[in-house]
């Protein structure tokens, strides 16, 4: 699929690229190079590429255009029993096709439904729904946001045998300290991929993104989208559990003591120009240890 | 982060020292320079690798607890708060790490074990663990430093409410905090129990 931007041809307010208010007209190409599908976007408070993103993975829906409140068309997901309307041909916009002609026969069967917006524009209600606009966006987001999830979960598993729990631990358990170290690392890049997730949410919090896919799970149309991102975090708290379990079998350390307890003395470990920690200690009234986890 | 209660350390007399997984003083030295802090950074002995120093006070290694979706999430936060995320310049990312409050004897006060990358005993909890190891079973003392401790944290909440706030909940339960540092004071000081109780009132995580 290829997005492309172009001037508004049917006299809606578009901004010129590069800018971050106002709206796009995106042409959304569906497998046939001839096939567009026009979708206006509200660029108020989240930047192109980053509902590009969103929208690559929400087109796996279909989508259809609407009006906000204020009468401009926008993007929204496509509301049960309009498939027909405007989904896939319905809304192929040719080389030879007026695409103002086009654009306004298709906007007028519409009716309202749900909608994209940012922030700014009012919600407004889908007719039997009662989903908004910005639950599509965060829809979208959490549906990205499932399949890198997956992809980064593949690279762990990549090159294994894995049927089930069991065998999954049993490949791991053949493979070597370094190399399980090496295959976890290919989770971090969902970092990267989390953080944009929770900006096109607007969020700061992880826990913020954790309560948009509790509110996907109660929606009659983005609940599957929820299900995924579940499913995707499932899975990949198995792999790392088993993960774990290959590594402590593997690299079980004998010089790793049990968790101290309350009135337990502290193990005599040296510091630097082998300074027991014990006198540092008894110089003042006492001390409190923080060990750090790795650099930076 | 506990430099910005340094003061209320001093009042204590426990100073905060903070070990790490840095081989050396120039290290060490680094990661301050990074991070900015007042306190003392201690360093291992030559001898004593940083990963057998950690294993020897019980602190173990864990992919779960670095790579779960809790733990990425958290980076996840930073990166898109805009903060820059360092390299770990090749030490042990699956190391666990935690804070250890101990009197002058040596003795354990407070052991905490953070089970991820986020897991930190609260302000409170460690402010009246560290009251408890300052004194050393005087029970007048005792109630002195945890009425300093109280007084310290309702300023708090009182001048910063979001830093008093929970950052997040301590995946070491807070019952279980109260329970261990009780269980040190009650043998002396029944009386001051309910302000170590108070820990379980507020969270703000040490990092």
């Amino acid at each position: 699929m290829v997005l492309r931007q172009e001037p508004c041809s049917c006299g809606m307010d578009t901004s010129a690229p590069g800018e971050t208010a106002g709206r796009r007209l995106l042409w959304v190409q569906r497998g046939d190079p001839t096939e567009f599908e026009p979708h206006f976007v509200h660029t108020d408070e989240l930047s192109l590429n980053a509902f590009t993103e969103a929208l690559l993975a929400s087109t796996k829906r279909p989508l259809q255009l609407g009006r906000d409140g204020d009468g401009q068309v926008v993007l929204g997901p496509q509301r049960a029993g309009s498939a027909d309307r405007s989904a896939g041909k319905r809304t192929a916009v040719g080389a030879n096709t007026s695409k103002s002609n086009h654009w306004n026969d298709f906007v007028e069967g519409l009716g309202t439904a749900d909608f994209v917006t940012q922030g700014t524009v009012q919600a407004v209600p889908a007719v039997g729904e009662n989903s908004t606009s910005a639950t599509a966006i965060s829809a979208a987001a959490i549906s990205l946001l499932a399949e890198q999830c997956e992809a980064c979960v593949d690279g762990v598993l990549q090159g294994l045998t894995v049927h089930d729990d069991a065998s999954m631990q049993v490949a791991f358990e053949a493979l070597s300290v370094p190399e399980l170290t090496r295959r976890v690392k290919e989770l971090g890049a969902l970092i990267s991929k989390r953080a944009h997730c929770l900006k096109t949410l607007g969020a700061t919090r992880t826990a913020q993104l954790s309560a948009t896919v509790a509110a996907l799970q109660s929606s009659t149309i983005y609940a599957a989208t929820a299900e995924r991102y579940a499913h995707a975090t499932l899975r990949w708290q198995r792999v790392l559990a088993s993960m774990q379990a290959a590594m402590s079998a593997a690299s079980a350390d004998a010089s790793l003591r049990p968790p101290l307890r309350v009135g337990d003395a502290l193990p005599q470990v040296h510091t630097h120009e082998t300074t027991p920690l014990h006198p540092v200690l008894a110089a003042h009234r006492g001390a409190v240890l923080v060990l750090l986890r790795h650099f930076g | 982060m506990l430099a910005s209660h340094q003061r209320a350390f001093q009042h204590l007399q426990v100073p905060v020292l903070v070990l790490s997984l840095c081989p050396d003083v120039d290290t060490a030295a680094a990661w301050d320079s990074q991070v900015g802090h007042p306190f003392r950074h201690v360093v291992w002995a030559p001898d004593t690798p940083p990963a057998s120093a950690y294993a020897q006070l019980g602190f173990r290694r864990s992919l779960a607890g670095v790579w779960s979706e809790a733990s990425l999430g958290w980076y996840a936060e930073q990166s898109a708060a805009g903060v820059e995320l360092h390299s770990s310049r090749g030490q042990d990312v699956n190391q666990l790490a935690g804070d250890l409050v101990v009197d002058a004897a040596g003795r354990l006060v407070l052991p905490y074990y953070g089970v991820d990358n986020t897991d930190r005993p609260s302000l409170g909890t460690v402010l009246r663990a560290a009251a408890v190891a300052s004194a050393a079973g005087d029970k007048q003392a005792l109630h002195a430093r945890l009425q300093y401790v109280q007084g310290y944290m309702h300023a708090l909440a009182a001048s910063a409410p979001q830093a008093a706030a929970p950052a997040a909940e301590p995946r070491t339960t807070a019952a279980a905090i109260v329970d261990s540092v009780t269980t040190t004071v009650a043998a002396s000081a029944g009386a001051v129990s309910g302000a170590v109780a108070g820990a379980a009132e507020e969270e703000e995580c040490v990092e």
